[in-house]
Formats: C-alpha cells, sequence, structure tokens
C-alpha cells in the first residue's frame, strides 16, 4: 500500500511537475476542473482529456476532467454554471447543445451567460452499411422515396447531430425514414455495421474507424465542403446532390459562466491565441477523426455557434420536442 | 410469515402503481413519433412482471398458511439482532452522510462522525466507575487518535491522489 | 492461427524491462487497491489514470491502463470475501460463496483461491485474444437489438434464482425491483424524466454506484452493528497459497468459466457482471455438489472469479478489433486509445498487428502482477479481520460516503447511497436477495432502449423477438429456470416423471418448499 502511494505520488509530482507556468494574468492555485456533462470515453470526454492536458502545460496547474453525464448533458452543465464564479470549474461540450436546453426547458442558461472557447466542430456524415447496394446519396435518396418511412435511420437520440443532419435533409428533400435512437453516436454507428440498421448519421468523428475499416460507406459529409479524412479519402459534400442546404457548423469547446474573474478570461484568451490555435495535438486529433479545427473564442465563437444553436432550437421546436418558443429567447428563426 | 404476506401485497400495490404511472406517462401522439418508442412501455411491462411475481408469492403464503397452520420461519441467516442498536447507527450515519457531509468541511464531518461513533458503540458501563476512569481516557484518546487519522487519510488519499473535490 | 501464440511469445519478450515491470507493478497495486475500495471502480480508476498517464508515451500508457483494468476487477474480489461488500458490481457473485468461506474461518485460503481464479480466467480470455481475435469479435456483432432485451431479462432471472437458493421468487423480484429503479430519470429516447415528479436530481436517475454503495455497504455496516454477535469473519490464519490440487481438481470449471467470461465480455456493454453470473450459473448447474453452492463453494468462487477476469480480455477484443467496447471500463480504454493515436478498429489487423500481440503480452504481465500480489497481500489483509466492527464500521462507512459521492461530485449520489441502504436492510429482513437488484440496475438501461428499439425495427412486431436463433436460445433458458424455480411446476413434473427428477436448474435435491426453514 505504501509503495502503491509512493508510486502515485511520484507519477503526480512527474504530471504535475512539468511545464512552468508562463506569464499570465491568472495563477490557478489549486486543480482546475472541467465537467464532461456525458460519460467517459464519449467524443466530449476525448477532446476535454486532450485540452486539459494542453492547459495544464500552459497554467502549471492540474486540471482535471470529471464526467457527470445525464439528463443529455444538463446536469453537470448545470453544476458548472451554479459552481462559485472563480474560474475554476468549467463544462465541455457541444455549443448547440448549451444553446438549446433553455427551449427545451431542461435548464435556463444561454450562449451570452458563457465564455465559450471552441476547440473543434464536427461535421455529420451520411454513412451505410457496406452490404447495403447504396453507392451514392442519389441512390439512398431514390431508397427513400421508393420505401417511404422503411429505411432505418441510426442516431444517437433526438437532440443528436445525427438527428439534426437527417432531419435537415428530410425537411429540405421531404422524404421519410424510421428513426432508430441508440445510447450515443459510437453504438449508432455499430448498428449499422453490424447491420441493424441501414445508414447513420451521426459524426465524423464516430464513424471515422469503420469507414477507414470499409465497413461503413460514406455516400456525403453533411457540410458546404468536401470532407477530408486522413486514411480514406475525400468524402463529397452534401450540397453536390442538394443544391442550396444551409448547414450550420457543430463547435466543441469549454466554458465558464459570465461572472468570473476579468483576469481569468484574459489568461484563457491569451491561452487561445498563442498555445491552443498552435497545438499540434488537437490538430492531429481533428486530423485522425475527421473533424475541424476551430480555437475561436469570445464573441467571435458566440456568433459562430449561434448558427447551430438557431437551427437545432427550431428543428426542435417545429418537432414538438421544445416545449418553449425559441423566439423567447431571442433565437431567432434561420 | 406474516412478513411475507404484508411484502407481498405492497409488492403488488408497487407494481400495479407503476403500471398506472406509465400508462400515464405521456405518447407524444402529437409529435407523431413512433408508438413501439413511447416511454412507458418498459416501466408498465416491469410492473406488470412484479405485480405477477408479487402475486404468486401471496398465493403461495396463504397457500402454505392454510395447508399447514404452522408458521414457517423466514429464511435468512440472521439472529434477531438489537434494534437500539440498528437504530443509534442510522442516525450516527444518516446524520453524518445525509446532515454534516455538504454543510461542513469534509475532514471536520468526518473526524465528528468517527469519533461519535467510536464513543457510543464503544462504551462500556464500567466507564462510568471513577476508578477505570483511566481506561477510559485511554479509550477517549485512542478514538480521537483513528477519527483523526481517518478524516486526514481519507481527505489526503482523495482530494490529492484521486483529485475528487470533497463536498 | 498459431501464428498467433508465437507473436504473443516475442511481444512478452519485447516488452521486458525494468521501466515495464515498474510500471506494471504500481498500476496493478493501483488497481487493486480502486477496485477494493467499494465506490470506486475500474472505469473511474481507468479514466483518472487516462489524464494522469497522458504524458507518457502510448505503449507505457495502454500497459499502466490495462494493468489497472485487470488489478481492479480482481481487487474487488478482497473486499467481497473479507466484508461481504463487493468493491465492484463484478464481484457480487464472488461474495456468496467467498464470504462464506470466510465466515468459516478460511478466508486465507478463500482470497487464494479468488486470486488463482482470477490468474487462469486472465490467462484463458488471453490465449482466446492471442488465437481467435478478429474472428471472436465478429460474433459480437450477431447480438442485436432483440437479443439484448433477452440478455437482460436473462441477467436478472439467473442472478435471481441463484441468489435465491431458498426462495428464487423473492430473487426474481428483487431483480425486477433493480430494472425497475434504473427507469427512474431521462430515458434515452425522448428525454422523458420518469418518476421524477419535476425533481431535477430524480431526473439524473439513480447512479448505479450509489445504489451498489448502499445495498452492499451500508446494509452491511446497519446488518454489523445490528447483530453484535455477527462476526463478519473468523480470523484464522490458514494457508494462503493455494493448494495446487485444490486449484487443480477444477481444470474443467476454470477453462469452462474462462470461455463464458471471455465471451460475456465480447458482448458489447454486458462485460464482467454477466461473466461472473453466467460461469456461476452454469457452474452450479452441472456441478455434483450443488448444495454447496452460496453455503461456501471453492468451486463456486473459482467458478465467478475467473468469469469476471475472462471477461477483461474479452471486452478488449472488440474494443482492439472492431473499436467497439465490451463493457464500461473498455469503453474508457478504447477513449484512451484514440487520445494516444492508436487506431483500433477493422484496420488494426492490417495496419498495426504487432500492437494487438503487445496488448496480450501487457495483460499477461498484469495477470502475473495479480498472481504475485494476491499472494503476497493476502497476509496483510488479513489484518483487517482482527480490527474490531466498531472501530472498522465507521471507516467503512465514510469510505462508502465518499465513494457514492467521488463519481459524480453531486450530493444526491449519498443520499441515494443512505435511501438504498437502509430499503437494502428492510429488503434484507425480509429475505430479499441484493445481488439481483445491483444487477438489474445495471442492465434496466439496456432493457430499456432494446425492447423498445426492437419494436422499432419490427414495427410492432413480437417475432423477431421470439424466432432469432440467439433470441429462442435465450428465452428458452429464462422459461426453464422459471418452470424449474417453482415448487407448482417441479412438484407436478416430478409426480408425472415419477423416477427421476429434472434435470436443469433445478436439479439441486429440489428447492426447500417455499418459505420452509
Amino acid at each position: 500500500m505504501k509503495r502503491t502511494i509512493l508510486a502515485i505520488a511520484a507519477l503526480a509530482t512527474f504530471v504535475a511537475g512539468f511545464g512552468l507556468a508562463q506569464d499570465y494574468p491568472w495563477q490557478p492555485t489549486r486543480p482546475i476542473t472541467i465537467i464532461v456533462p456525458w460519460a467517459a470515453g464519449g467524443s466530449t470526454d476525448q477532446m476535454a482529456r486532450i485540452l486539459a492536458n494542453e492547459l495544464e502545460g500552459e497554467l502549471g496547474q492540474s486540471v482535471v476532467v470529471v464526467n457527470q453525464p445525464g439528463a443529455s448533458g444538463s446536469i453537470g452543465t448545470r453544476n458548472a454554471l451554479e459552481a462559485a464564479p472563480t474560474c475554476y470549474t468549467w463544462a465541455a461540450g457541444a455549443a448547440s447543445d448549451l444553446g438549446t436546453y433553455a427551449v427545451l426547458d431542461m435548464l435556463d442558461t444561454s450562449l451570452s451567460d458563457w465564455h465559450l472557447f471552441l476547440t473543434v466542430a464536427n461535421t455529420a456524415v451520411v454513412g451505410v452499411n457496406v452490404n447495403t447496394p447504396y453507392q451514392d446519396f442519389q441512390d439512398l435518396m431514390d431508397a427513400f422515396e421508393a420505401s417511404p418511412g422503411q429505411i432505418a435511420v441510426a442516431t444517437a437520440g433526438m437532440t443528436s447531430a445525427g438527428h439534426n443532419a437527417m432531419e435537415l435533409i428530410a425537411g429540405a428533400t421531404g422524404v421519410e425514414y424510421r428513426h432508430v435512437t441508440y445510447e450515443g453516436g459510437n453504438p449508432a454507428v455499430i448498428a449499422t455495421v453490424g447491420g441493424e440498421t441501414q445508414v447513420t448519421t451521426q459524426l465524423a468523428v464516430e464513424q471515422a474507424e469503420m469507414i477507414r475499416g470499409n465497413r461503413i460507406r460514406p455516400l456525403a459529409a453533411v457540410s458546404d465542403t468536401p470532407l477530408e479524412l486522413e486514411g480514406y479519402g475525400t468524402i463529397p459534400p452534401i450540397t453536390d446532390w442538394i443544391a442550396d442546404l444551409d448547414i450550420p457548423t457543430n463547435y466543441f469547446g469549454i466554458w465558464a459562466p459570465r461572472g468570473v474573474p476579468a483576469e481569468c478570461v484574459e489568461t484563457f484568451e491569451m491561452i487561445w491565441e498563442n498555445a491552443i490555435a498552435d497545438s499540434e495535438v488537437l490538430q492531429n486529433y481533428a486530423r485522425e477523426r475527421g473533424a475541424l479545427f476551430t480555437p475561436y473564442y469570445g464573441d467571435d465563437a458566440e456568433q459562430r455557434a449561434m448558427g447551430m444553436v438557431r437551427q437545432n432550437a427550431w428543428i426542435l421546436y417545429d418537432a414538438g420536442q421544445a416545449p418553449i418558443d425559441p423566439s423567447t429567447f431571442g433565437i431567432e428563426r434561420p | 410469515m406474516r412478513r411475507d404476506l404484508l411484502t407481498s401485497l405492497v409488492m403488488i400495490a408497487l407494481g400495479v402503481g407503476v403500471l398506472v404511472e406509465s400508462l400515464r406517462m405521456p405518447r407524444f401522439e402529437h409529435l407523431g413519433v413512433n408508438p413501439y418508442t413511447v416511454p412507458g412501455i418498459v416501466p408498465g411491462f416491469l410492473g406488470a412482471v412484479i405485480a405477477t411475481l408479487a402475486f404468486v408469492m401471496l398465493v403461495r403464503t396463504v397457500v402454505a398458511w392454510r395447508r399447514s397452520g404452522d408458521v414457517p420461519v423466514v429464511a435468512g441467516d440472521d439472529e434477531p439482532g438489537s434494534a437500539p442498536r440498528l437504530l443509534i447507527t442510522i442516525v450516527l450515519t444518516v446524520g453524518y452522510g445525509g446532515v454534516l457531509v455538504g454543510n461542513v468541511p469534509f475532514w471536520l464531518a468526518t473526524f465528528v462522525f468517527v469519533l461519535a461513533f467510536l464513543l457510543v458503540f464503544g462504551w462500556r458501563a464500567d466507564f462510568a466507575d471513577a476508578a477505570r476512569r483511566a481506561a477510559l481516557l485511554v479509550y477517549a484518546s485512542l478514538a480521537v487518535l483513528q477519527a483523526g487519522v481517518v478524516a486526514a487519510a481519507v481527505t489526503f488519499v482523495f482530494e490529492r491522489i484521486f483529485l475528487v473535490t470533497l463536498p | 492461427m498459431l501464428d498467433g501464440l508465437g507473436y504473443f511469445a516475442t511481444a512478452i519478450v519485447d516488452l521486458f524491462s525494468l521501466g515495464t515491470l515498474f510500471n506494471v507493478a504500481w498500476a496493478t497495486l493501483l488497481g487493486i487497491s480502486v477496485g477494493m475500495l467499494p465506490g470506486l471502480t475500474a472505469t473511474l480508476g481507468l479514466a483518472l489514470l487516462t489524464t494522469l498517464t497522458f504524458k507518457l508515451a502510448a505503449g507505457d500508457a495502454v500497459m499502466i491502463l490495462i494493468c489497472m483494468y485487470v488489478g481492479a476487477i480482481y481487487g474487488g474480489s478482497r473486499s467481497a470475501i473479507l466484508l461481504n461488500i463487493p468493491g465492484t458490481p463484478a464481484n457480487a457473485a464472488t461474495a456468496l460463496d467467498g464470504f462464506q468461506l470466510a465466515r468459516a474461518g478460511r478466508a486465507g485460503e478463500a482470497m487464494g483461491i479468488a486470486t488463482a481464479g482470477s490468474f487462469f480466467g486472465t490467462l484463458v480470455g488471453m490465449l482466446a485474444l492471442a488465437i481467435f481475435a478478429p474472428l471472436l469479435a465478429e460474433t459480437a456483432l450477431g447480438f442485436q437489438s432483440y437479443e439484448f432485451f433477452w440478455l437482460a431479462v436473462f441477467g436478472v432471472v439467473i442472478s435471481g434464482r441463484l441468489t435465491g437458493m431458498n426462495d428464487p421468487l423473492k430473487g426474481w423480484i428483487a431483480g425486477f425491483l433493480g430494472l425497475l429503479v434504473a427507469m427512474v430519470g431521462q430515458e434515452g429516447v425522448h428525454a422523458y424524466a420518469r418518476f421524477a415528479y419535476g425533481d431535477p436530481n430524480l431526473a439524473g436517475g439513480f447512479g448505479l454506484l450509489p445504489v451498489l454503495v448502499g445495498v452492499f455497504g451500508f446494509t452491511e455496516v446497519l446488518w454489523v452493528m445490528k447483530n453484535p454477535t455477527y462476526q463478519a469473519v473468523k480470523d484464522a490464519a490458514g494457508s494462503v497459497i493455494p493448494k495446487i490440487k485444490a486449484v487443480v481438481v477444477h481444470w474443467i470449471t476454470i477453462i469452462r468459466s474462462g470461455l463464458i467470461g471471455t465471451f460475456m465480455g465480447l458482448v458489447p456493454g454486458v462485460g464482467e457482471d454477466m461473466g461472473a453470473w453466467v460461469s456461476y450459473a452454469v457452474a452450479r448447474n452441472t456441478s455434483r455438489k450443488k448444495d454447496e453452492y452460496g453455503k461456501g463453494s471453492v468451486e463456486g468462487l473459482i467458478s465467478a472469479e475467473t468469469g469476471n477476469s475472462a471477461a477483461v480480455p474479452g471486452a478488449i477484443i472488440p474494443v482492439l478489433t472492431l473499436a467497439i467496447p465490451g463493457s464500461a471500463p473498455a469503453a474508457v480504454l478504447l477513449a484512451a486509445l484514440f487520445i494516444h493515436g492508436v487506431r483500433p478498429g477493422p484496420l488494426i489487423m492490417i495496419e498495426n498487428p504487432a500492437f494487438v500481440f503487445h496488448v496480450t503480452a501487457m495483460i499477461f504481465y498484469a495477470s502475473a502482477a495479480i498472481l504475485v500480489f494476491g499472494l503476497l497481500l493476502t497476509k496483510p489483509l488479513l489484518l483487517v479481520l482482527r480490527v474490531s466492527h466498531i472501530r472498522l464500521m465507521p471507516v467503512i462507512f465514510v469510505l462508502c460516503t465518499v465513494g457514492a459521492f467521488a463519481i459524480a461530485s453531486r450530493l444526491f449520489d449519498v443520499w441515494v447511497m443512505l435511501g438504498f441502504g437502509v430499503l437494502g436492510l428492510a429488503l434484507r429482513l425480509l429475505g430479499f436477495p441484493m445481488a439481483p437488484l445491483v444487477l438489474g440496475v445495471v442492465l434496466g438501461p439496456i432493457l430499456d432502449v432494446n425492447l423498445r428499439r426492437g419494436l422499432v425495427l419490427s414495427d410492432g412486431s413480437l417475432m423477431p423477438f421470439l424466432t432469432r436463433p440467439i433470441s429462442v436460445v435465450l428465452w428458452v433458458i429464462i422459461l426453464v429456470t422459471f418452470m424449474l424455480g417453482s415448487e407448482w411446476f417441479t412438484s407436478r413434473l416430478r409426480r408425472l416423471t415419477g423416477r427421476f427428477m429434472p434435470k436443469g436448474p433445478g436439479d439441486d435435491g429440489s428447492p426447500p418448499p417455499p418459505g420452509a426453514p
């Protein structure tokens, strides 16, 4: 037991002792917590752990990732919102979720209540099981037309990026599909690999390995630019088939509630400017997982993230999922 | 056996209650959601299974009672035990976990709890005897020592090594 | 196929170095400690170490994580045997016979046997990983929503039958109560908060760990304090090194439990708990000494510990070859691999085959470490038994409180732990077993989403649930278990057949009449 403790102590010193804090206006004196309001191992969790490590190097202080899953991420986010505004508690997640908790009546907050620090943006991909006959996106659309409501589409649930993407396609083309929900993006992708569903519209980051392993055939990236996936090649944009589709970007990052000390915000802005914008690790992560590297912060970040919030909020409201009219919160119809 | 009878009745009530609550859960018809995904299906199913199993238990108990007339002992390895000790334990533990933790610093709450626990349960009748005051003192100081060590060690291990922010 | 073994041997030599041994030693020890403390689980330990090992080279980090995983699943057996408090949910079956052995003054022997079981279980799973990795992983994909639904029902029915020895009915009720407990809070399809009545905490649901720590840890504390004469475990030195013969005679059980555990590990989302329960069930049903089960059966203890440990390599197989985690800790391991730039998935056997065999070798080092530490640590751990209850119980309760809180830093979880502890005591006094309840809480979400998803996929038809091959096997076993657990049915069966006893789960010299002493 004693040896264990020694070993951990040695490790802890090693981990905490690297990298000297630079001259930032805010010097944390105890460990900083990032709440990931989802289970360990998911895409938010992976991003947060990589980011935590980058921040440790800059701040010279441990940055601890805590998983507080539940209620679509609103529980952990609430805890960050209600924590003492000392800058020691942050939340991670997707900005579009953060912006839509209010219309879902889950948590009364909006993007402007937070200081946003974004890292990556994820793109949804229309992927099909390789044993299905659909060779390109048009084949799939024809099949949807031929048997409305019969083709099963796997997503991570009602508010997920996958469902958003499929709703966007359905809204633009009028196709009907059978919505099958899973506990997360990875289970949805696995179900498509196993043949339980034919199609998934989850994020590229969740499909990357299966696409590279030739288990899923990517038909289109739900974006207006082609998606480069390392080890696979180029996935054509969906706008090749549906020309005037307005596709907002799904940003991920960390945030602290407004009211935290100004020196702290300034410090993080400096870190984003100097270190995160050049972070090799984050850039590699994005490239490998089919994500965009988006180190934005401040008002710029809020404006960028708002596009997805608008779309998400109105899709949810129109589908009756969200009980509160988004315009109550100043979220205009896109 | 009377306990089994009562238990089965409670479980039937629970199962039926859950079933009724499940039927009252929203079905989102106005949203046109797939009717097989409504939230009430699975708890309703479970409520029905529990009510059925509890009903079997009820029938079994009544049949066994009428058939034999004697009262079989409830299975289990429990000695009768002591209700006062149980009550005191519940008061101490719930007082610690439910009241102290979260309202006073964790190390202090833990110190107070462990000390109180040791003093209450370690009390021996002969401590009241003046001649045994030395034994009492020794016991009390050991208790203080243990409470201090536990409070310090748990706080250190969890906050510093497992990096858990304690309440 | 046997090439795998050659690569595996090479990998063992490749990895051998002082640095490796040092990492294996401390990570496994830390894993055992995490496993022993109720409330700290393999999942938490892995998540924590993922952050701490971030700066290390990928190989070292993965080695440390695997040692943590193997160590934690093994470590949980310690508190299960000594205190009747399973350190992780996977060790609930271990407590059934392990604690009884300890009460009979054979704690040292029980820990030695559990160690041997874990060691051999890991070895069987590891060999399966080396030989069949890609092949086995594919079979896991055969499990779809219909099968997962049955698997969840299967779990509580089996566990209810096994722990409610005298009275399977109460075991089943406990199991379904557990499934019901898992229903509280937001469900996974419409995010509707069931049974929450507007309370945000209830909407988040009852966490598995607070419930586990409550019904095992807190209930045990109350139980011990209530019965002043109830000596948790008799102190006896005994032999710590298991007699080779005592282990060898169970070689069939070890191999069978190892294979069952590996397979349960493979099936996504099911994991170590089911590995232990299913191999325990099979061992009991094929045993010649069924009546010893639950009363201190060495065979039962071996089957449970072999089963849960074999599930670890089992769960790692699909992580590597399909990027599908077989259990919750494996999901964290998968994330860690991604973070370290290792890309598990269907391509790994082509892109990076050496890595698969390195992982196998790492499991080998981890299992060797649990064997060494397991036997070395047994003597000092026995000291726990010499401490009086009054001194030990408050410490355990403090650990229960911290353990419940540590997972999500929510005070609500501490209240859940308290509530379920008192509820657990009430149920235990009424003769209900706790293990099926906890397994029900584990399996509840699986049952919930898969039943509804299956209905969506089949468009409301029950046929796929009843006719798909794996489903048929599962529901037939469930039905038979139910029937043989019922006195009404078995007595009629006996009258019908007249001469012989039914072969199957009820074949233990007939379950005693319900409620009989």
